[in-house]
């Protein structure tokens, strides 16, 4: 069955960042790698459906599971799409294509907890106007979707007082601490049961249905002919509401990796092996992998934000914008810079590093701006004065006394990237972000201590080992506290 | 040989030096006397290309000074600046040592040349491997002064190298400078307000205000034949033995 021609052939397989996604995903993987007509790489837990869409659009994975309800409000900005077919063909012309649905759908609900529900006397969502001040929290998707909380609210004719925008899985555990009464959840969502929640009846059938699909380019079934043979066979209509949900609690409930569950689903044995509490290996990796993300990126801003810093202290105007042009890229929020680079350079490390460059250049910029800006005009005089060149006196006089304001910007500098660089996950370029994101996905609090221990060991690292570098860097005489 | 022909000096809408001439002949130790905002500190600065005239010449050794580079024209002048001008990351050594080395020269002779000045303005080798925040404003001073000549130029400008200093400590430096003006037979000018440091190391002064030179001559002229109620009242002002007389 394998052809050792094709066979160089890869298949991209993305997921977005929560555990419906990574196991349909996981499934998908496991499936083509059977087949064996190319070998599988897995780009799993991207931020969102923009950075996820955009990467299948610029072929950097070719499938990933997705939901229609999602794809025509989302992605297609054409919320009066509700059926499949029109979906369907208005895809074709973007050169994409939706599989027929796995068998579920798993749209939006409003829940509740179960004690509160009876108290209040809810069941509807029809009931909710009168219950304008349950506090509520949604996921930031949610909240902004127009067929999301706003629509809903008008629909029912309710006005929410107290609404939270948070990550979706920490909105679970603040209903269960009794923080808020309102959530929306996935229908096919693990945790209905494990937090005891009771959705309340769409009666005047709002939410759009939201069936998963295999999200691909038009030439997947022409590039893959027997992978999507396969998937036509084994995925097309096998996985109905309740299985979807027995496999999101074995991952998120009862402690099975994405691949066992999809193991079961596709051999329906359960392997008895759960995930090790501390898996070192990977730990391993990820630390090396965000140490290139932070190293990389902060090494190119050294090279390229000490010369801006020198061009920005010389010359008043042209050092005004760079200094502005700077800033304002400091303001664009991570995860949207993120999201902006993926047209140039797709997903992975390199979008991350060009990121994480870009939010390293302002404190060295204006680091280097500083400290050349403070030294005593008396200086450079009596050094133009002994005849050193413009850059002698830069190399030898100017660049030595701005050291430590240089240093400490580039420490600075350092120190937000170990953090940023873990927002890295989001568009596929690892680091101890990947942990983190996979831990928020399962909301298990050792996974998410897993990425963010070792993450804040290597921000206290990296301030050490600057430290020394001071040592060295700066003058001794200017050393003095 | 210096001369200044004619210039003027304007910061923004103040007239600083209307206009001024002054020649300085080879060997000469001239100085260079007034109140602070005279102009004394602005004529310095232009000599040392540091400050462009608005009009008029300055020549040193037949050349105008417009016409040389940084380096041409930091190989003709040693300036000490007000202070010191010391750099701070730098031991007192490796600041005297820096004209030298950045032109690559070599440095045995210099380094010899110093260790001669240091003694002769009494700073230890000990005092010379310190850095300037671990020296005293005298210190300091004499390091600044031995930064100034160890290229050996034919002209020396100095900008107040004895203010600040406490009295016993300015008369001890006081001589050092007489000794080696006199031995090295440069061409020196000096910026100072104060009449006793004017009178001990000048050959000449000239006493300026409002950038203009008042009178020009030696100390004894000014004191003995002041050209006007303003000489008198600067040297009076100074010299107690001459308010006694009066």
């Amino acid at each position: 069955m394998i052809n050792p021609l094709t066979q160089a052939k890869t298949l991209k397989i993305g997921s977005k960042n929560f555990t419906e996604s990574y196991i349909l995903a996981e499934i998908m993987a496991q499936l083509a790698e059977k087949v064996g007509e190319a070998s599988v790489v897995r780009k799993f837990g991207l931020g969102g459906t923009g950075i996820t869409f955009q990467a299948l659009e610029k072929s950097e994975i070719d499938l990933y599971p997705e939901y229609t309800g999602t794809i025509s409000e989302a992605i297609l900005k054409k919320p009066v799409l509700k059926d499949w077919k029109s979906i369907k063909e208005s895809l074709e012309n973007e050169n994409l294509q939706i599989s027929l649905g796995l068998g579920f759908n798993n749209t939006y609900a409003l829940a509740m907890n179960k004690e509160q529900l009876a108290k209040l006397g809810l069941s509807k969502l029809s009931q909710l106007k009168k219950h304008n001040s349950l506090t509520s929290a949604f996921s930031h998707e949610f909240v902004q979707r127009k067929d999301g909380l706003k629509n809903l609210s008008l629909h029912y004719g309710f006005k929410l007082k107290n609404v939270k925008a948070m990550e979706h899985s920490l909105a679970y555990q603040a209903l269960s601490d009794g923080k808020v009464d309102l959530v929306e959840v996935y229908s096919t969502d693990a945790k209905i049961e494990k937090y005891d929640l009771v959705l309340l009846e769409d009666d005047l059938n709002y939410f759009p249905s939201y069936l998963a699909v295999i999200f691909s380019r038009s030439d997947f079934e022409e590039n893959f002919p027997l992978t999507y043979q396969s998937f036509e066979q084994n995925l097309i209509g096998k996985i109905d509401n309740k299985t979807m949900t027995k496999l999101n609690a074995l991952v998120e409930l009862e402690g099975y990796s994405f691949s066992q569950a999809a193991k079961y689903f596709l051999q329906g044995k359960l392997v008895k092996s759960k995930i090790s509490l501390w898996d070192w290996d990977k730990i391993l990796l990820r630390t090396k992998e965000h140490m290139a993300l932070v190293f990389i990126s902060l090494a190119l801003a050294i090279i390229i934000g000490i010369p801006l810093g020198v061009i920005s202290a010389q010359n008043k105007y042209l050092g005004q914008f760079l200094l502005g042009a700077n800033a304002l890229i400091q303001t664009i929020p991570s995860l949207a810079l993120l999201c902006l680079l993926i047209p140039f350079f797709g997903i992975g490390p390199k979008p991350a590093t060009f990121a994480l460059f870009l939010y390293a250049l302002l404190p060295i910029v204006r680091g280097t701006f500083t400290g050349l800006k403070s030294i005593d005009l008396k200086l450079k005089e009596s050094a133009i004065l002994m005849g050193l060149t413009r850059l002698q006196l830069l190399r030898f006089i100017l660049l030595p006394l701005a050291s430590p304001s240089i240093m400490s910007g580039i420490k600075t500098s350092a120190i937000i990237n170990v953090g940023t660089a873990t927002l890295a996950a989001f568009i596929g370029a690892g680091g101890l972000g990947q942990i983190i994101v996979t831990g928020l996905a399962l909301n298990d609090q050792q996974m998410i201590l897993q990425g963010a221990i070792p993450a804040g060991i290597l921000a206290v690292a990296v301030h050490i080992f600057f430290e020394l570098i001071d040592k060295w860097i700066v003058p001794v005489a200017l050393r003095r506290n | 040989m210096i001369k200044i022909h004619e210039v003027s000096k304007n910061f923004g809408p103040t007239n600083v030096i209307p206009s001024l001439s002054l020649q300085i002949p080879t060997g000469e130790t001239h100085i260079l006397l007034g109140s602070s905002g005279c102009g004394k500190t602005t004529i310095l600065r232009m000599m040392a290309g540091l400050c462009k005239p608005d009009s008029g010449d300055v020549i040193l050794a037949n050349q105008n000074i417009n016409t040389m580079s940084d380096l041409q024209i930091s190989d003709s002048v040693g300036y000490v600046i007000q202070e010191g001008g010391l750099m701070p990351h730098l031991s007192a050594m490796n600041n005297i040592l820096l004209p030298i080395k950045i032109r690559g020269q070599e440095l045995t002779q210099a380094t010899n040349r110093m260790y001669e000045f240091a003694s002769a303005v009494e700073l230890t080798t000990n005092q010379l491997a310190r850095y300037p925040h671990e020296l005293s404003g005298g210190q300091k001073q004499r390091v600044a002064l031995i930064r100034g000549l160890i290229l050996n130029q034919p002209i020396v400008l100095l900008d107040e190298p004895l203010s600040a200093l406490d009295p016993v400590v300015r008369m001890n430096l006081q001589r050092h400078l007489k000794k080696l003006f006199d031995q090295l037979s440069k061409t020196v000018v000096l910026v100072t307000h104060d009449l006793n440091v004017a009178s001990f190391l000048g050959d000449r002064i000239s006493l300026l205000d409002q950038g203009r030179i008042v009178q020009q001559g030696r100390f004894e002229d000014l004191v003995n034949h002041p050209k006007n109620d303003f000489v008198r009242d600067f040297v009076r002002a100074q010299t107690p033995a001459a308010k006694a007389c009066s």
